[in-house]
Formats: C-alpha cells, sequence, structure tokens
C-alpha cells in the first residue's frame, strides 16, 4: 500500500471538508464508546482483567525468542510449515511461492492488517493470483480500492448509499433493478457473491489475533464467520501474522479475549472466535491439507528493548481510535497508511521511520482517553511524546515551532520571569477582550480563532491562587 | 528464509533483558508445563444453580427466555406449548412437505 503518511496536514484539509466523511463519523463514533463503557460496566472484573492482559504480553515480550521457537516447533509438530520475514518482501515472496506451487489462481483473504501492512492483494494479482476479501468491510474497500479506514471497522467511512453505489458498479452479473435499499439485502448480496469464491478457492488466507506457544495454535477472531469458510474449505491454509502475536498459553489467550471484544465492539465475546492447529488429520471431517505460517518481523524486534516497546502489547481492538478526538475527526485515511488513530501514530513511525511520518505523533490533544480505554494499558500518550523528542532531535521540526519552543523554553527555565509574563500577558489579553471577554482574531493564534473566539483569561493566574490558597 | 529466521531471533535475543539466560529458559518451561489459571471473572465461577441463574440473566438480557424442566423427556412438550403460546407453527417445513 502506498505510503501517505508525510501528506497528513493535506489529507486532513480534505477529510474535514468531506460532509459525508463527517456525517460517518459522527453516526458511527458515539455508538462504539456507548458500547464499551455498558461492556466494561457489567464485568466488574475487567481492570484487573487488563492488568493480567498486560503482564502476560510483557512476560512475552522478554521472552519472545524463546517461546517463538517453541511455538514453531508446535506447528511444525502437528503437521503445519513456519516461514520467517523480515521484510515485507520476504512476507509477499513466501505466500506467492505457496500459492505458486499449489497453481493457486483465487486466494480468499480473512481480515488482516499485516496482510494490508505488506500489500500482499496487488502483490497476489501481480502473480496471476486473484485475491478476494471476505469479511464484508473489507470487500467493499477492496472494491473500491482503498485502504482500512479503522482497524476493526475497515469501511466505517462510508454509508448506506455509497455501498448500494458500489454494488451496482462491481455486480454487473446481478439484475439492475433488484432492490438493495435495506442493509440486509446488501448484506445477503454479499453473502450470494462471496459463497462461491470459498468454494472455487485454491488458497484461504487469514490474520491471526494470537499464536499459542503451547500448542501451535493461531486463533482468529470475526463476526461473520467469513474466517472459517476462507480457512477450513480450500486445500491450503496460510496465516499471516507479526512476532508479537505470541501468547503463551491457552489461557493466556483466553484471558485477553475477555477484554478484546469488550474493548472492540462492546460484545462479551466475538461471535466466532476460531482455533486452527495444522492441517486437516485423516479423521478430520474437513480442513485444509496444508497449514502455513508466516511469521513477519518488519522492524518489530528493532523496537523491544527501546522505550517504545509498549506498543508491541496491542491486540488492535481499535479502541484507541474510537475514543480519540482528532481519528473521529479525521477518520482513518487521513493518516495515510495501514494504522490509523493514536497506535497508529506511534506504530507507523517505527515501521516505515519518523522522517515520513512525523507529522502523526502531532496529531494528538495529548487528552489522555486513548491510555484510559487501552485494554492492554499501552502509556500511547508518553510512546507519542517520545516520537515528539525523536522529531525534534533530528531536526525534522519546521523551524518556527523550533524557534516557538525556545522561546517558551527560556521562559519555562526562569519561574520567575514566567510568572511575571503570563500575569502581564492575562491582563493584556483582558483588556483587548474588552466587555465581550473574547478575541475574534490574535496574532500567532490564528489557527485556532479562525473557528471560534479566543475566551480570554478570567481572574488571577492559576499559581497566584494557589499560593494564596496555600498561605491561607 | 532460513537465515531471516536466524536475523529475527538474534536481534530479539540481543533486546531482552540482560541476565541469566537459564532462568529465562526456567520462566518459559515453567509457564508452559505449568499453565497458571488466570483471572475467571466471578460470574463465570459458583455453583450449578449460580451459573444456571447467570445464563437465564444473560439469555433473557438479549431477548430470548429460559425454562428449567426436571426431566428430559419433557422437552418436545415444552418446545411445542412455546410455540403454541408465541402462536409460531410446529414446523413449517414438515407442514409443506405433508400438504403437497
Ligand atoms: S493501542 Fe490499545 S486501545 Fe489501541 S488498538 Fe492497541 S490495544 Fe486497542
Amino acid at each position: 500500500m502506498e505510503q501517505q503518511a508525510s501528506e497528513f496536514p493535506a489529507n486532513v484539509k480534505r477529510a474535514i471538508a468531506d460532509s459525508q466523511l463527517q456525517w460517518a463519523m459522527t453516526e458511527t463514533g458515539p455508538r462504539f464508546i456507548e458500547k464499551r463503557a455498558k461492556a466494561r460496566a457489567n464485568l466488574p472484573e475487567f481492570d484487573a482483567l487488563r492488568d493480567q492482559a498486560r503482564d502476560i504480553k510483557d512476560h512475552v515480550l522478554s521472552h519472545l525468542d524463546l517461546y517463538l521457537e517453541r511455538y514453531e516447533a508446535k506447528v511444525v509438530q502437528s503437521g503445519g510449515q513456519v516461514h520467517w520475514a523480515e521484510t515485507t518482501q520476504e512476507a509477499r515472496a513466501a505466500i506467492i511461492s505457496i500459492c505458486k506451487r499449489l497453481d493457486a489462481k483465487l486466494a480468499t483473504k480473512g481480515k488482516s492488517m499485516i496482510s494490508e501492512e505488506i500489500g500482499l492483494n496487488h502483490a497476489l494479482e501481480q502473480a496471476g493470483i486473484t485475491p478476494v476479501e471476505t469479511d464484508l468491510g473489507e470487500y467493499l474497500i477492496q472494491i473500491r480500492g482503498e485502504a482500512p479506514s479503522h482497524i476493526i471497522a475497515p469501511a466505517v467511512h462510508l454509508s448506506r448509499d455509497q455501498i448500494e453505489a458500489d454494488f451496482r458498479k462491481a455486480h454487473t452479473h446481478l439484475d439492475p433493478n433488484r432492490d438493495l435499499t435495506e442493509i440486509p439485502t446488501l448484506v445477503e448480496e454479499a453473502r450470494q457473491v462471496l459463497r462461491q469464491k470459498y468454494l472455487d478457492a485454491d488458497v484461504g488466507i487469514t490474520g491471526a489475533n494470537f499464536l499459542i506457544a503451547e500448542t501451535g495454535t493461531s486463533i482468529i477472531v470475526t463476526n461473520e464467520g467469513n474466517g472459517d469458510l476462507t480457512q477450513t474449505l480450500p486445500r491450503a491454509h496460510i496465516v499471516i501474522a507479526s512476532i508479537e502475536k505470541i501468547v503463551p498459553t491457552l489461557e493466556d489467550a483466553t484471558t485477553i479475549l475477555r477484554v478484546l471484544a469488550r474493548s472492540a465492539t462492546g460484545q462479551d465475546f466475538a461471535n466466532y472466535t476460531t482455533f486452527s492447529t495444522g492441517p486437516r488429520r485423516p479423521e478430520d471431517p474437513d480442513g485444509p491439507n496444508e497449514y502455513h505460517v508466516v511469521i513477519l518481523d518488519n522492524g518489530r524486534s528493532n523496537v523491544l528493548g527501546t522505550e517504545f516497546q509498549d506498543m508491541l502489547r496491542c491486540i488492535r481492538c481499535g479502541a484507541c481510535l474510537n475514543h480519540c478526538p482528532v481519528y473521529q475527526a479525521v477518520g482513518g485515511h487521513a493518516y495515510g497508511w495501514v494504522y490509523p488513530g493514536p497506535i497508529g501514530s506511534v506504530v507507523t513511525p517505527a515501521l516505515i521511520g519518523i522522517e515520513k511520518a512525523r507529522h502523526l505523533p502531532n496529531a494528538s490533544t495529548f487528552c489522555g482517553r486513548c491510555e484510559e480505554v487501552c485494554p492492554m494499558r499501552i502509556p500511547l500518550p508518553r510512546l507519542l511524546r517520545h516520537w515528539r523528542e525523536q522529531e525534534f532531535e533530528k531536526h525534522l521540526t519546521p523551524g518556527a515551532v523550533r524557534w516557538g519552543l525556545s522561546v517558551w523554553a527560556f521562559f519555562a527555565k526562569r519561574p520567575k520571569l514566567y510568572q511575571f509574563g503570563t500575569r502581564i500577558a492575562a491582563r493584556l489579553l483582558n483588556l483587548m477582550g474588552g466587555r465581550k471577554g473574547k478575541l475574534a482574531s490574535l496574532p500567532l493564534a490564528q489557527g485556532w480563532t479562525q473557528y471560534r473566539d479566543m475566551p480570554v483569561p478570567q481572574g488571577r493566574t492559576f499559581q497566584a491562587m494557589w499560593k494564596e490558597r496555600k498561605r491561607g | 528464509m532460513d537465515s531471516a529466521r536466524a536475523r529475527i531471533l538474534a536481534r530479539i535475543k540481543r533486546s531482552t533483558p540482560k541476565g541469566d539466560e537459564a532462568v529465562r529458559i526456567a520462566a518459559v518451561e515453567q509457564r508452559l508445563q505449568h499453565p497458571q489459571h488466570n483471572l475467571v471473572p466471578e460470574r463465570g465461577q459458583g455453583d450449578e444453580a449460580h451459573r444456571i441463574g447467570v445464563f437465564t440473566r444473560m439469555m433473557e438480557a438479549v431477548g430470548g427466555t429460559v425454562e428449567v424442566l426436571d426431566d428430559v423427556n419433557d422437552v418436545p412438550v415444552a418446545v411445542a406449548s412455546y410455540l403454541r403460546n408465541t402462536n409460531r407453527p410446529i414446523c413449517p417445513g414438515i407442514v409443506r412437505r405433508r400438504s403437497k
């Protein structure tokens, strides 16, 4: 997928002016928040489970090499094969070589962010293999030629009308006068079209929410059951997953599953949680003849042991996106690559470099809601701050911002001068605001006053009041 | 790809906390050989009566109904009376085939 993370400011302008996108974001955003809050309230142990989930992943990350080796041994023991890929190119090559050996022409796909990360669909097409996304949201964005705009709801930016128009354009073999005004009819049409693809597919490709070292099992979590048909019907099942998806045991996987769906969609559990261990055994009624796991690094091992390590605990639930005021205002495409929202702003610079993604860590108000809701207790604002530090240290920050920061730092390091300055500035702004108590325009803050008035500071400064109360 | 495996694992090893390798291996073995029980929410524990109570509450929360029967042989009568009381046909498939 083409990276456009460096285009963030321009993408944001477009997103804010896109009334259809703005409508979609206001429609769906609050629903995710309400549902998660309800699910959390219904489970008194939710926060204790978050602690355990965090501890499980921290334990894994400090023993990752050992668990990966154990996982690989277990996959091989159950008749599967493991392919290691350092880069996106190697991952694509591994998958294409399996498909070519099987003379595959059609590959069905379950939802996988890693597949987006490695640009798999394009590579398959180049190799003469037709990829068909089977998750409804992924299918929609595939026929539109778009990237996902949300980690768990890839087509969250689309309206029913847009979907109807896309289906009419893509499914030209169906009656042009059919009624597609209701959502169930759209779903039924997608089901009809996809059903035959499941049966015709030579290879099924899925992601994995977890890889279990204890048993060599991969787990997928879906709400449509499409993953199950994708991985059981074709001749080969290929799993593509990144190194940090490992958990030690089945018990550990179930603990994290307890917080995953609640954080993502507000469900107690997703509709389908499917465990795959190796290919079909002689006594199995169905299943693939071959089972492959492609394990991708793509820069993640470089993050281990650094101040960014905590990002590797992420289970891609999307809660931080749903609660982020910036994501909710601009949608996922503005972030310009695969992973949007707060976690995207942390992961993208690690995977494609801060030079190309320097705007993303600045796309945060540091309100802290992302950290508050993250089931894996990832300190997202702290990680974003680390990226801002790197941006500054590498001299990627524009001159005007550096100058502004150095002026501010000059005062901030001299408390007396700072207090004096803020007192004067507050009085001055008060005078300028007059009786209205608001400013319609302010030098150096036009970005703010272009859309709203700036209320002038009221009364004395916080520090002055603090001092007074301490005395009293 | 084998060298990719070696390089990935070597990089991971380099960045893991420095210390006694035997301790790390023992920690992994311990966890895999003797999987610990993690937290199971209170509602999933307790005796059978408690669990039936939780199930009923959750089933009703999503619009379902629950009837407790003493004997498995009572199931057909209970199902038939549920269908009758809710104005549902006993089995549309069978009715259609019989009427042919
Ligand atoms: S950072 Fe946390 S909240 Fe965001 S997707 Fe990852 S696990 Fe979910």
